[in-house]
């Protein structure tokens, strides 16, 4: 059974923006998803339909077979975590430790299992040596690290990536790829980054104006140079 | 606007000062908030002409900047900023109380000198406080002692949120800069604009910030901080201290060093 099934989304924005208009996909369990598509395309608003932060004006979203209602927000957001687009937006806490533990702790886990799971997903970042350090103190590269932890430390099924190289100078956005490469999690990385994609991604969803253009292999879809074009890309 | 971007970054070095590992900062932040609040009021019940009484005092904020390893200047500088408004006060009281007191100086005088040392004691340590403990731990504890939580979740989100804002004011105020022609600050003219744009994005990054909190299941409750500070030795320091400082003030220090020296 597929991790995640959407079904005719659509969503209007308060101002009467059609910013979704019947996307319908799934998601595999093993599944490294490309979102692509031009500026105002729908990318951020799917991501925000998915994790329950706005409601679909029409449309199912199912997730490991749990429908996404206001009923099973809590459960629902224990299997998506996102990854904002500005790490700054992510990390609130005094410092990183206590950054990677806020949702551990919102689930009611154990201090010793929150401390576990915080050195876990910072040791797989290779941050161990922030955990005491503010937020507001690090480098772009190292925000966007501790802003993965925050989510890599809740064990989600699925993982929303929004622009994620968006503040990476070419090495930290080359360390990031090995990163999604190592993680076990499903992902869905909505970016305009093509080089991106198409190093890391298994399957592309192609949108524009709220349509699924496309949903389809990389080289099939890098290949349609019409599609491409039609898609702003 | 550089001023306001190392003005925050003074702010923010408190912080960084709680983080140190020192005997003081392992101490529980409870024990501490107690013992500062009982400092609190055993100095500004004091005479208001009892100068050598309070000047015992002195030992409290000297042995904790000591033991926690802090900056005396750094205390300092938070500290003096809070005297220029009790002096004004204390300045009535020379112009009322004009008698002259056993010790040759005005009673007014007098209580003048005693009103900026209870501002100084105080408000040292409360700066000893906020630089020994983080602001978070801190803020956990006023919720055990029923602080309302809107209040301990408003200030714990406006203290961390002020660098961002700052800085969103410092990239605004730079290109604002780079587009003008006189050069000569930000205009009258358009300070609304700038202070609306400012608040505008400061929504915008609080709905962002806001969504990523509901991301990781926030509900509206900060969760409480796990305390690791130790207990027992805690507990010692609040009693001992507290003990001491409530001596200290019912019975005066000298009488305690008179029993003392009676005692042995």
């Amino acid at each position: 059974m597929a991790l995640l099934i959407a079904e005719n989304l659509c969503y209007t924005y308060p101002n009467g923006l059609r910013a979704l208009d019947g996307v319908s996909f799934s998601i595999e369990k093993t599944d490294c998803i490309g979102l692509v598509g031009g500026n105002g395309a729908g990318k951020s608003t799917l991501l925000f339909v998915l994790c329950g932060l706005i409601v679909p004006t029409s449309g199912t979203v199912t997730i490991d077979g749990v429908p996404l209602k206001k009923e099973n927000l809590a459960l629902i957001r224990s299997m998506i975590g996102m990854v904002f687009q500005n790490p700054d937006d992510q990390l609130f806490m005094p410092t990183i430790y206590d950054d990677v533990a806020f949702g551990l702790q919102n689930r009611g886990y154990a201090p010793e299992v929150i401390d576990q799971k915080v050195c876990q997903a910072l040791r797989h970042l290779n941050i161990e040596h922030l955990a005491d350090r503010p937020p507001y103190r690090l480098s772009g590269g190292e925000k966007r690290s501790a802003a993965i932890a925050t989510v890599l430390s809740m064990d989600p099924h699925l993982i929303l990536f929004d622009e994620p190289t968006a503040f990476l100078d070419p090495r930290n956005k080359r360390n990031f790829i090995h990163l999604l490469r190592s993680m076990v999690a499903a992902r869905l990385i909505a970016t305009h980054d093509i080089d991106l994609v198409s190093r890391t991604c298994n399957r592309i969803l192609v949108l524009k104006n709220g349509i699924l253009l496309a949903d389809d292999a990389p080289a099939s879809v890098f290949s349609n140079e019409r599609l491409m074009e039609q898609a702003e890309l | 606007m550089q001023k306001i971007s190392h003005t925050i970054d003074a702010f923010f070095a408190l912080d960084e000062l709680a983080a140190k590992r020192t005997p003081v900062h392992a101490l529980h932040p409870m024990a501490k908030l107690v013992v500062t609040l009982v400092f609190i009021v055993c100095v500004i019940s004091s005479g208001r002409y009892d100068i050598a009484g309070l000047t015992v005092f002195f030992f409290y904020p000297a042995v904790m900047i000591s033991l926690g390893e802090l900056p005396l200047k750094g205390v300092l500088r938070r500290t003096l900023p809070a005297l220029p408004f009790v002096l004004f006060a204390g300045v009535s009281n020379m112009i009322f109380e004009r008698a002259l007191a056993p010790i040759g100086i005005s009673y007014g005088l007098l209580s003048c000198v005693v009103l900026l040392e209870k501002a100084l004691l105080t408000v040292s340590a409360v700066v000893i406080l906020a630089s020994t403990t983080q602001a978070n731990k801190l803020l956990s504890q006023l919720q055990r002692l029923h602080v309302p939580r809107i209040f301990t979740t408003t200030v714990m989100l406006c203290f961390r949120y002020l660098s961002l804002l700052a800085t969103e004011a410092a990239n605004m105020t730079r290109a604002y800069h780079l587009r003008s022609v006189k050069q000569r600050g930000l205009e009258m003219k358009h300070l609304g604009a700038f202070i609306g744009q400012l608040l505008l994005r400061s929504i915008d990054r609080a709905e962002c910030v806001y969504a990523a909190m509901q991301c990781r299941g926030f509900d509206g409750t900060f969760p409480s901080v796990n305390q690791s500070e130790s207990g027992n030795g805690s507990i010692v320091y609040a009693v001992l201290v507290s003990a001491v400082l409530i001596a200290v003030r019912a019975v005066g220090f000298s009488a305690i060093l008179e029993s003392l020296g009676k005692l042995f």
